[in-house]
């Protein structure tokens, strides 16, 4: 009896681990299966469609010892561990199917940490591109977003020496926030918030300088791509680019180099912290706005004759000096993007809407006519907290002088 | 089972209880009987088994003392008498054959005497016993270096060479028909609680079994759920754990022939403490304590969880990390569920021989062992260079656990979460994992939750499980079941200060 029933258990028991395994390892793939996606690029290809490029890595290509002849055959352009495959769609999910297609192995987006949009679909427009990178659930909303000169699959191709391959190297760049860097959630944001403006890094490969260094991803000039809705209308220079961090109070670091008043050299700051505020005002029917910069920096060389460890007059006029190099930098931003492009990229918009809810909604429709009007005052105040403990410049100076 | 004689007295005629003896004891090459003359007039005989008597005093001090010693006995003087003229202390009169057969078996000498209606039994035990050593899988740095033997008597000595107070109660049982196993439950009377004693004397005394081999057998049949996977009683062959275990309220079961005894209520996290914790310094046996939990669980999920991640979530992993697994995993041939599968059973293996191989060749076998699962199977091209780091790592955690039937358990136990994490991913390892808890939570030992104090949650008591708290902040007992009889341990304001004055005087 007891028998019977131990053998019903077991045969329950079978049941239940059956019915457990039916479900067979649902979504289950093996990284054996899967064709990394290390960054992608957007092509405008013609008007009705577009070309998308990925960068796919190869698993076997750079390990050390294995694969010689390999790396014997992809010797003249250095060893890649990844290869550049596209295809052509009407949207990006087309394009994905169709190169699906064609490969082997299963795409896979979740390490995809670069996306590059080629200048002529940037000035086509890019909400489409975006939709579909928020909506797919693989795509990182972490990527960071470029927009490249030409098309932007010659910036996937490009040969990094430092770095594993090129994504990666706009990755690290894009990282350390020393020029701008977009996410792609950040990105979303911009398109979506009430002007529709949008900043986005630029990219443009130079021709290599020498034919020694294939480094080609070291060689390239940044800026930054701004957009109205979501369509490029022009690109602004390193320089401005800096004006234009300033303005968005995105500067993490930074090496001011000034020649402050009467001394006969330059002296180098690094700012260590620095903080934007933006302050809008609007009286009597006039839109201005008030920017506060506030910098702490370090001396960090100093080639004038200054004393700057003796002197606290020195030490101010080199935080004039820094004062002024700060304002002309944002000015400069001002100029190019407000008076230039009329394009709201430091949202100047969300700050009037919080500090004046009611007025806003009146002339929220007209704010692409208010914007390039608003008078901008900029007010920067630096501090130089480490002047430094030694002096070899200012004292073989001064030995000079005396001989 | 039927060694069980009738109850019978011992007989006045002496040629009876011979005849009884010689009976019971036939085909008993190592059973002894010498006949004698008592004062040399008075027949009598002892009874002893050789091997377990110390057969030199009973030549010089008993026999003789016997043969010279007064012939006038009767059932009233004979104890005194005797009691006078032997030199021996442990004398007993016992008056029925069962008794008298007990006490043979634990290595007393008998003596029937003719015309009495009792026999006497004289403690002689003395046996080849190994002596006292440190215990091999419960070793410490810092602590005592003794551990138990597999003799109760000198155990039960080294309980109460700690604890000196009368209060240390010793309840004797005797289990096993055929081999009649002595067996001791320990406590101390007024801070065990009463109802935990008599649980305990209870589940005890239900006992019916023909042999007792080892305190497994005991634990297997007073345990609350004998198809756990968990240990519910700690074992230790330790007397300072053992009498901890007793100071805080605990009771110890010691059995004959092994030195292991059981100590209960126990906790998982009694299991996951080792009595160096208490020994070093607090801040380090906190760290320690910490340190254990993280591999605790990493024992249970570390190969599922990188099962898990790298058949479903490869998203998780750092972009870096991904690809060099990738680029590792490019040549092998087997799923990662398979991979860790071949990997931890041929470890389960290696460790199981290497406690079963001999000395000899076991450092041989440890080292194609470690070939064989690291360099050799990388390099054939069968399991991937990260793989064999989680099963190592896995390894190593698995051994950090001081309790190794609970270490048994986790390692059990992460083979159905691995195929489950296989199968489902991190849903599966989830579900695993909140299977085993909810056991965990309806899991209790001699009424104690088994998750005591987290949960139920016990706010002051926490303070030993998340930390070890310097001894003068351990003030109360932990509370296990009922109301604890002595909830405090010491006084209060016992930390250490210097003394308050000048200083300069």
């Amino acid at each position: 009896m007891s028998m019977r029933m131990i053998g019903r258990l077991a045969l329950l028991a079978a049941a239940v681990a059956g019915a457990a395994l039916l479900s067979g390892c649902w979504d289950r793939t093996e990284i054996n299966d899967l064709g990394l996606i290390t960054g992608a690029a957007i092509d405008r290809h013609d008007d009705k469609s577009i070309e998308l490029a990925v960068q796919i890595f190869i698993p076997r290509a750079s390990s050390g010892g294995g694969g010689s002849m390999e790396m014997g055959q992809k010797s003249s352009t250095g060893s890649s561990s990844t290869f550049v495959h596209s295809a052509v769609g009407e949207n990006i999910a087309d394009a994905l199917s169709h190169l699906q297609e064609r490969l082997p192995r299963k795409l896979f987006w979740g390490h995809a940490e670069v996306i590059i949009f080629g200048e002529s679909e940037a000035r086509h427009g890019i909400r489409d591109d975006v939709d579909y990178l928020m909506r797919a659930p693989q795509p990182r909303e972490r990527a960071y977003i470029y927009v490249s000169a030409g098309k932007a699959r010659r910036v996937l191709e490009m040969q990094a020496v430092l770095e594993r391959d090129s994504s990666e190297a706009l990755r690290e760049i894009a990282k350390s926030k020393l020029s701008m860097s977009v996410t792609m959630t950040e990105l979303a944001k911009m398109l979506s918030d009430e002007t529709g403006a949008a900043a986005l890094p630029w990219i443009k490969q130079n021709q290599p300088r020498t034919k020694s260094n294939p480094d080609t991803t070291a060689n390239y000039k940044n800026g930054t791509a701004i957009f109205k809705q979501d369509r490029m209308i022009g690109v602004v220079d390193e320089e401005t680019t800096r004006g234009l961090l300033w303005l968005r109070n995105e500067v993490k670091s930074a090496v001011l180099t000034v020649t402050p008043a009467g001394a006969d050299g330059t002296v180098s700051a690094k700012v260590l912290r620095s903080t934007t505020k933006l302050k809008p005002h609007i009286e009597h029917g006039k839109w201005s706005m008030t920017v506060r910069l506030h910098a702490e920096t370090d001396a960090l060389q100093n080639a004038s004759s200054a004393n700057l460890m003796t002197s606290q007059a020195a030490v101010r006029s080199v935080e004039k000096a820094i004062d002024k190099n700060m304002t002309d930098r944002v000015n400069l931003a001002l100029r190019a993007v407000q008076k230039g492009l009329k394009a709201d990229a430091f949202d100047f918009a969300g700050e009037f809407h919080r500090a004046y809810p009611k007025t806003w909604h009146r002339y929220a429709s007209q704010w692409d006519d208010i914007f390039p009007e608003v008078e901008v005052k900029v007010i920067s105040n630096s501090r130089l907290l480490r002047p430094g403990l030694s002096n070899v410049q200012t004292s073989e100076k001064e030995r000079e002088g005396r001989q | 089972m039927n060694t069980d004689a009738s109850p019978q007295a011992v007989s006045p005629e002496l040629a009876v209880n011979y005849k009884l003896l010689t009976g019971i004891y036939s085909k008993c090459e190592d059973v002894i009987f010498r006949e004698m003359k008592l004062g040399g007039a008075r027949d009598a005989f002892v009874l002893f088994i050789d091997g377990l008597v110390n057969v030199e005093v009973l030549d010089q001090h008993i026999i003789r003392a016997l043969r010279e010693s007064e012939t006038a006995l009767d059932d009233g003087n004979a104890l005194g008498v005797l009691g006078g003229a032997l030199s021996v202390s442990n004398v007993l009169a016992v008056d029925s054959i069962e008794d008298a057969i007990l006490h043979v078996s634990t290595g007393c000498v008998l003596l029937f005497v003719d015309g009495l209606t009792q026999c006497f039994a004289m403690g002689l035990a003395k046996w080849e016993k190994r002596s006292i050593e440190e215990p091999s899988a419960e070793s410490v740095v810092r602590g005592p270096r003794e551990g138990f033997t597999e003799t109760i008597s000198i155990n039960r000595a080294m309980l109460r060479r700690k604890i000196k107070t009368p209060a240390l109660k010793m309840l004797p049982f005797r289990l096993g028909r055929q081999t009649r196993t002595e067996v001791n439950l320990v406590y101390l009377e007024g801070v065990a609680s009463d109802a935990l004693v008599a649980e305990a004397q209870e589940r005890i005394a239900g006992i019916d079994i023909d042999g007792i081999l080892e305190s497994g057998y005991v634990e297997g049949l007073i345990e609350d759920s004998p198809f756990s996977p968990f240990p519910q009683m700690q074992v230790s062959e330790r007397p300072d754990v053992v009498s901890s275990g007793l100071l805080e309220g605990r009771i110890a079961i010691l059995v004959d022939g092994t030195p292991f005894v059981l100590i209960a209520p126990a906790t998982l996290y009694s299991m996951l403490q080792s009595p160096e914790d208490y020994y070093q310094r607090f801040y380090i046996g906190t760290l320690i304590r910490w340190l254990r939990y993280l591999f605790f669980i990493m024992t249970l999920i570390l190969p599922s969880l990188y099962v898990s991640i790298l058949t479903f979530h490869q998203e998780m992993v750092p972009t870096s990390l991904l690809l060099s697994i990738a680029k590792s995993r490019e040549d092998i041939p087997f799923p990662a569920l398979v991979e860790a599968l071949l990997m931890e059973i041929s470890f389960e293996a290696l460790r199981e021989a290497g406690v079963r191989l001999p000395k000899q060749v076991g450092a041989a076998v440890s080292i194609v062992g470690a070939l064989v699962i690291g360099q050799a199977a990388t390099s054939a091209g069968l399991v991937s260079a990260p793989m064999v780091m989680v099963v190592a790592i896995t390894g190593i955690a698995s051994f950090m656990i001081p309790q190794y039937s609970s270490g048994i358990a986790i390692r059990m136990l992460r083979f159905p979460i691995m195929i489950l994490s296989g199968v489902l991913g991190l849903l599966g390892l989830m579900l695993g994992i909140i299977v085993i808890v909810i056991h965990l939570c309806s899991l209790r030992s001699f009424g104690v939750p088994y998750l005591q104090p987290i949960a139920p949650m016990r706010g002051s008591e926490m303070k030993d499980v998340l930390s070890r708290p310097p001894i003068w902040m351990q003030r109360k007992r932990p509370s296990l079941t009922g109301k604890s009889p002595n909830p405090n341990r010491q006084a209060t304001n016992l930390k250490p200060e210097p003394p308050k004055g000048n200083e300069s005087s």
